[in-house]
């Protein structure tokens, strides 16, 4: 550990306790409380990554998880933050986007040779001629994109993740002192309160600062006094009121009645040409490597400051033992002279009215060119001069770490004696505190805490006079706290350094220079320079890049900064894994009562809408045979059932259907086909009158819950005597069906099963093995059929109970593949299936269903006066095959060449022993036995046309 | 009752004899999770998973969730003013306000809507809650729908029921927001469902029938991840110290 610095009292790193891990194959010892940066840098590896594009070599910058220089894997996972990330013993930590190694990587190709090949949108310009080659561009290009590899197993990719949704009065998102504060005088008002911070450690800057000791005794009585703390958890977005907040494995969904964003602020970078080699840091990230770590960042240090705060971190690299060799402030007055005499006591030399003006070494930092500031701002070549140094610590100053707070609604104003975007007008409910509100000094950022935890409880009508008064009073002080200005250097307009790259954008390697190209070629609004060039796209999120490129924009273009403004603040702030966002794998399914049967049936089960059905129990073909032979018995549970109850209730569906109910007898069932106003089919299934009051609608599987909000919406509208029940899943529903079907059911129950006694659309209420049913007598599948509707509670019993009947005759359970078949024979729709939007009853071959002789009117009845006026065009029909192959569903008739209709079913029948179909057909090919083609997949075949059913036309067997 | 075959306490001796039990529409996944059944007022029902001691444990200290879809669910429709008089009457001069359901001698009235209330109670109430209902809501127009078949249940209890929930609805659960009696439909799981707080930290979720397996999945699993877990209904009255011995939602 040659880079260890003494022990400090700051540091976080327990020296009597080491921890090894590897990189990249080699083991490295650290120190418990080590982040891997710090333990690598300490080991002497000060090349930590290859950036995005040009694949150059990259150290720590910032050691706050803000940059994107320290990107590496950890134990198979790509994309972690090294600088931030503690030490595991036993973990795996390797280097990214680098071939063959981290040390020499042919991809930096493209940064000696390839630069003028990879403008920027160099993908629309380079790689598109010839065209056929764009395969082998594709697979090259993709092979270089993207900054990690995700592991190739699903196993290695899996991690269990959740939501948690988390209600409070305040949310605060912030543990510095700013945050902490706020958390705790809002708690001590009586608020609930969650603090959220991405820190380690809750303290913010305050532990690199000397103050973490005070800032774990204020975490301490947060939580004492009752704030849940998130920590470390990343605040992702503002979306309308929630903020996500990623911790680990879940993902915490935070509903707040008051935000206080205590977010701080987020020391810029300079730019210069050579700005990204390694040993280029920003002063508080040495410091922290310094003071926290006890790392040190470099032997012989250059800094490049323009505010304060600079000159405070290039005292404390002084005293942690780093040679300072000039400090170069671009101010020339205003400087706290204070700090500024004491540097100069130790023998530093402060260079004022100057700026860095380039970096130079090959893998390191081996030296700075430090020039004075001419009349523009800019750095000016007449006075350069070098410096030798392996650490060039730099501050561009620090911006208030806006984002949230704009996604939340909030403006953003320039302040030119800041150098910043400042946050303006917060929407209603939403409050700042800390650096981020202007109140960076501790002191200030306390008390601006407390007015803000104060200020959330108090609008949240919380706390006494007294305490709003101590708010008014800490207000008017914090007004008089006064501010410290920021010189920045200028940037050049056109972008261009001597030589070499000078970066804006770390994160996509966007250079000051392609910046500048894409201004000239008409890309002069930020947001447009931001889409062209990808400048703030990367995993920083504009952090240290936007202000950059704005200024740079600004200087091509001859705007101001605050006529450039900013680039739209988007979720996420910070990077979050997909599998965060995902939460648990469960997907909603509605089963029915009798599953566990199906199961043990052996039955395929497969998704029919929103339900898990069982397709067949393993032959399709014997259990429809078994239907016409013997008996089947479906579980049909899925369909729609709507109790429809009322003294206006036959009134109500006369209104809806094309057809009559209000004369329907109680205890007969009538089928029905739902359309919309325009006359098209939109569901059907079949209505049984209980009794004057009251019918039992059945829909179908799928159309169930919009069946009841379009019945439910024209119930609103005409504010009928009518109730509607939806109960779909209270009530199971099996198909008992076949030629054994009625001596089945009558050893099951008293009632009267003859074709007298319980006839054809008959209704009838009885028990049947001791449960009591609603009992249809319908059929959909061509044989004499009992549809039975029971609770779901005794579903099994009367499933068990039918079934065991059923043995000696033959019975066999049969699903939805089976079904179709047998429906297919008796030419009956599926709507959805064999109907769609344009579709009506008229031309779907149902023109019995639509009465237009009734009175009052009803739902599509204009739409369906106009067709039947107009005559039918197409025509709903059945066909047989010529040659016996099935086509797909959705294959095409086809007249001259053209496409004129569409296959909507098509099986083979194994009863006829041929295939059977239904399909969309002219007018003028309605006719039996009229011969069509079908196109299935370019090859053409040959059909007939056939009307009626193809099996028991005459419904002798339905019927009997 | 007219609508019999919409009510599991409606059924009667078969031709084999007996009379059918009402189940629970997953049992067959509770047998699969190793339950041990026993019969609770006509229906089969879980009666622990193997280990009651530590399902009671699990109801004190994080949380269980318990299958009771045998409470009986009986829907009450009808205009402002009838269904005001109606709940008055039947439960002792109580006056239904959204948000909060009432308890009356172990049923829960739970107001959907003003003119929609779901009355919940134990199985061997639902025929007599039903029928006074239905007695109450004649003559007028009024419908009485038997829902207990319609509507699976879940009774959700412990320390970190509400923190269980927190992984299936965004509905604010904490005392101050959701008191005892509140009742609230909501969104559960990404599916329709309603939400009583009985007492403390005992909650029912209920929901649409269809996705029994789905809510107990999903519940089954937040349950487990914070040391909780499925329990049978002995373990909710053991730890709750309902001297019936009987779980109740109410």
């Amino acid at each position: 550990m040659s880079e260890r610095l003494p022990p400090n009292p700051a540091e976080r790193i327990n020296r009597g306790k080491t921890v090894e891990f590897s990189f990249d194959g080699k083991t490295v010892e650290a120190y418990e409380g080590d982040t891997i940066g710090s333990a690598l840098h300490a080991s002497g590896r000060k090349v930590l990554s290859r950036s995005f594009k040009y694949h150059r070599p990259r150290g720590l910058m910032c050691c706050a998880g803000q940059c994107p220089n320290c990107l590496v894997e950890v134990d198979g996972w790509p994309g972690v933050r090294a600088c931030t990330e503690p030490v595991r013993p036993g973990m795996t930590v390797k280097h990214m986007n680098a071939k063959p190694s981290l040390g020499f990587d042919a991809m930096r190709a493209t940064d000696i040779f390839g630069t003028r090949f990879t403008p920027p949108g160099f993908y629309y310009k380079t790689f598109i001629r010839p065209r056929r080659l764009w395969p082998l561009y594709e697979k090259v290009l993709r092979g270089a994109a993207g900054l990690g590899v995700l592991p190739r197993k699903q196993a290695d990719r899996e991690w269990r993740t959740e939501y948690r949704r988390r209600h409070a009065d305040v949310l605060v998102i912030g543990g510095g002192v700013a945050g902490l504060s706020a958390a705790l005088r809002a708690a001590e008002m009586g608020a609930d309160v969650v603090l959220v911070d991405d820190g380690p450690e809750l303290g913010g800057t305050q532990l690199a600062g000397g103050g973490a000791d005070e800032a774990a005794q204020l975490g301490a009585r947060v939580r004492a006094a009752g704030v849940e703390v998130i920590a470390p958890g990343a605040a992702l977005g503002f979306f309308d009121g929630i903020v996500p907040v990623w911790q680990g494995d879940t993902l915490h969904q935070v509903r707040a009645d008051r935000h206080i964003a205590a977010t701080g602020s987020i020391e810029q970078p300079l730019v210069f040409e050579g700005n990204d080699l390694p040993g280029v840091m920003l002063c508080s990230g040495a410091e922290r490597l310094a003071t926290l770590y006890g790392v040190r960042p470099g032997r012989r240090a250059v800094v490049a400051i323009t505010a304060d705060r600079g000159l405070e971190s290039a005292l404390a690299l002084h005293a942690a033992g780093i040679e300072v060799a000039a400090v170069a402030d671009t101010r020339t007055e205003g400087a706290d002279e204070e700090i500024c005499s004491q540097l100069e006591y130790e023998g530093v030399e402060l260079i004022r009215g100057a700026t860095v003006a380039s970096a130079f070494g090959r893998k390191q930092v081996r030296g700075a060119v430090i020039a004075a500031l001419d009349a523009h701002g800019r750095p000016d070549p007449e006075s350069e001069r070098g410096i030798d140094c392996d650490l060039l610590a730099v501050s561009g100053g620090t911006i208030p770490a806006t984002s949230l707070l704009l996604q939340a609604g909030a403006g953003a104003r320039w302040d030119e004696s800041q150098s910043a975007f400042v946050p303006e007008a917060p929407p209603e409910g939403i409050f700042t505190a800390g650096a981020v509100a202007g109140h960076e000094d501790a002191s200030l950022a306390e008390a601006s805490g407390l007015l803000a935890g104060a200020d959330a409880a108090l609008s949240l009508g919380l706390g006494a006079d007294a305490d709003r008064e101590q708010a008014e009073a800490a207000r008017a002080e914090l007004a008089k706290a006064p501010s410290s200005p920021q010189v920045v250097p200028a940037p050049t307009p056109g972008g261009a350094p001597k030589k070499g790259k000078c970066f804006a954008c770390l994160c996509e390697d966007v250079t000051t220079k392609d910046l500048s190209y894409s201004v000239a070629e008409g890309y002069d609004s930020i947001e447009l320079s931001k889409r062209y060039t990808t400048v703030t796209m990367g995993p920083c999120q504009g952090r240290m890049c936007q202000l950059p490129s704005i200024r740079q924009v600004a200087a091509d273009t001859g705007t101001s900064i605050a006529d450039v403004g900013i680039t739209t603040a988007r979720p996420p702030w910070s990077t979050v894994p997909m599998g965060a966002l995902a939460g648990r794998p469960f997907e909603p399914a509605k089963r029915s009562a009798i599953h566990g049967r199906h199961r043990e049936l052996g039955g395929n089960v497969m998704w029919a809408g929103d339900w898990r059905r069982a397709y067949d129990y393993g032959d399709p073909e014997a259990e429809t045979m078994a239907v016409h032979e013997a008996a089947g018995l479906i579980d049909v549970s899925t369909l729609g059932k709507l109790m429809v109850r009322g003294p206006d209730a036959g009134e109500f569906l006369n209104r809806l259907y094309p057809n009559r109910f209000d004369n329907l007898k109680p205890g007969r069932i009538r089928y029905g086909v739902l359309g919309d106003d325009a006359g098209r089919i939109t569901d059907d299934g079949t209505l049984c009158r209980l009794d004057d009051d009251s019918f039992y609608v059945t829909t179908t599987s799928s159309g169930a819950d919009a069946v009841e909000s379009w019945f439910g919406w024209w119930l609103a509208e005409w504010d009928m005597d009518v109730h509607l029940t939806d109960v779909s899943q209270g009530l199971s529903a099996f198909n008992l069906a076949g030629p054994k079907a009625r001596e089945i059911l009558s050893g099951l129950t008293d009632l009267d099963c003859s074709n007298e006694g319980f006839a054809y659309l008959d209704g009838k209420r009885a028990h049947v093995a001791g449960v009591p049913t609603l009992m249809l007598r319908i059929g959909f599948v061509g044989e004499l059929g009992y549809e039975l509707h029971c609770p779901g509670s005794l579903a099994q019993e009367l499933w068990d109970a039918l079934m065991a009947a059923g043995e000696p005759h033959g019975i066999t359970p049969f699903g939805l593949e089976p079904q179709r078949v047998l429906r297919l024979q008796k030419l009956h729709i599926l709507v959805g299936q064999d109907t769609d939007a344009e579709s009506n009853a008229f031309e779907a071959a149902m023109p019995w269903i639509v009465k237009l002789d009734k009175e009052e009117d009803f739902i599509g009845r204009w739409a369906l006066e106009n067709v039947q006026a107009r005559g039918d065009e197409n025509k709903l029909v059945g066909f047989t095959m010529d040659n016996g192959a099935v086509p797909q569903e959705g294959a095409v008739v086809v007249e001259d060449g053209r496409a004129a209709g569409l296959v909507t079913s098509s099986r083979f029948s194994p009863l006829l022993q041929r295939t059977i179909g239904m399909a969309w057909v002219p007018i003028d090919k309605a006719e039996d036995d009229t011969p069509i083609t079908i196109s299935d997949e370019g090859r053409k075949m040959g059909a007939k046309v056939h009307l009626a059913p193809f099996y028991d036309p005459d419904q002798e067997r339905l019927r009997g | 009752m007219s609508f019999e075959f919409l009510a599991p306490d409606a059924a009667a001796t078969g031709p084999n004899g007996s009379r059918p039990l009402a189940h629970s529409q997953i049992e067959w996944a509770h047998l699969d999770a190793g339950a041990n059944m026993r019969e609770h007022h006509g229906w089969n029902v879980v009666a622990d998973y193997g280990d009651p001691a530590r399902e009671a444990d699990a109801c004190r200290s994080a949380v269980g969730v318990a299958d009771a879809s045998f409470l009986g669910k009986i829907e009450l429709e009808s205009d402002r003013d009838a269904v005001a008089r109606i709940v008055a009457e039947l439960a002792g001069g109580a006056v239904l306000e959204l948000g909060r359901a009432v308890r009356h001698e172990e049923t829960w009235w739970c107001p959907i809507t003003v003119e929609r209330v779901l009355a919940v109670t134990q199985p061997d109430r639902t025929a007599s809650v039903r029928e006074a209902l239905e007695e109450a809501a004649s003559p007028g127009f009024a419908s009485v729908t038997e829902l207990t078949a319609a509507h699976g249940s879940n009774l959700v209890a412990g320390p970190l029921a509400r923190e269980c929930f927190a992984r299936a609805t965004a509905l604010d659960m904490r005392p101050k927001a959701f008191p005892e009696s509140g009742f609230a439909p909501v969104s559960v799981a990404r599916t329709p469902g309603m939400i009583l707080r009985s007492e403390g930290d005992r909650f029912l979720h209920l929901f649409g029938a269809g996705y029994a397996q789905y809510n107990w999945t999903v519940f089954v699993d937040s349950a487990e991840h914070l040391r909780g877990r499925a329990v049978g209904i002995d373990a909710i009255a053991a730890s709750h110290g309902d001297a019936s011995g009987v779980a109740a939602g109410a």
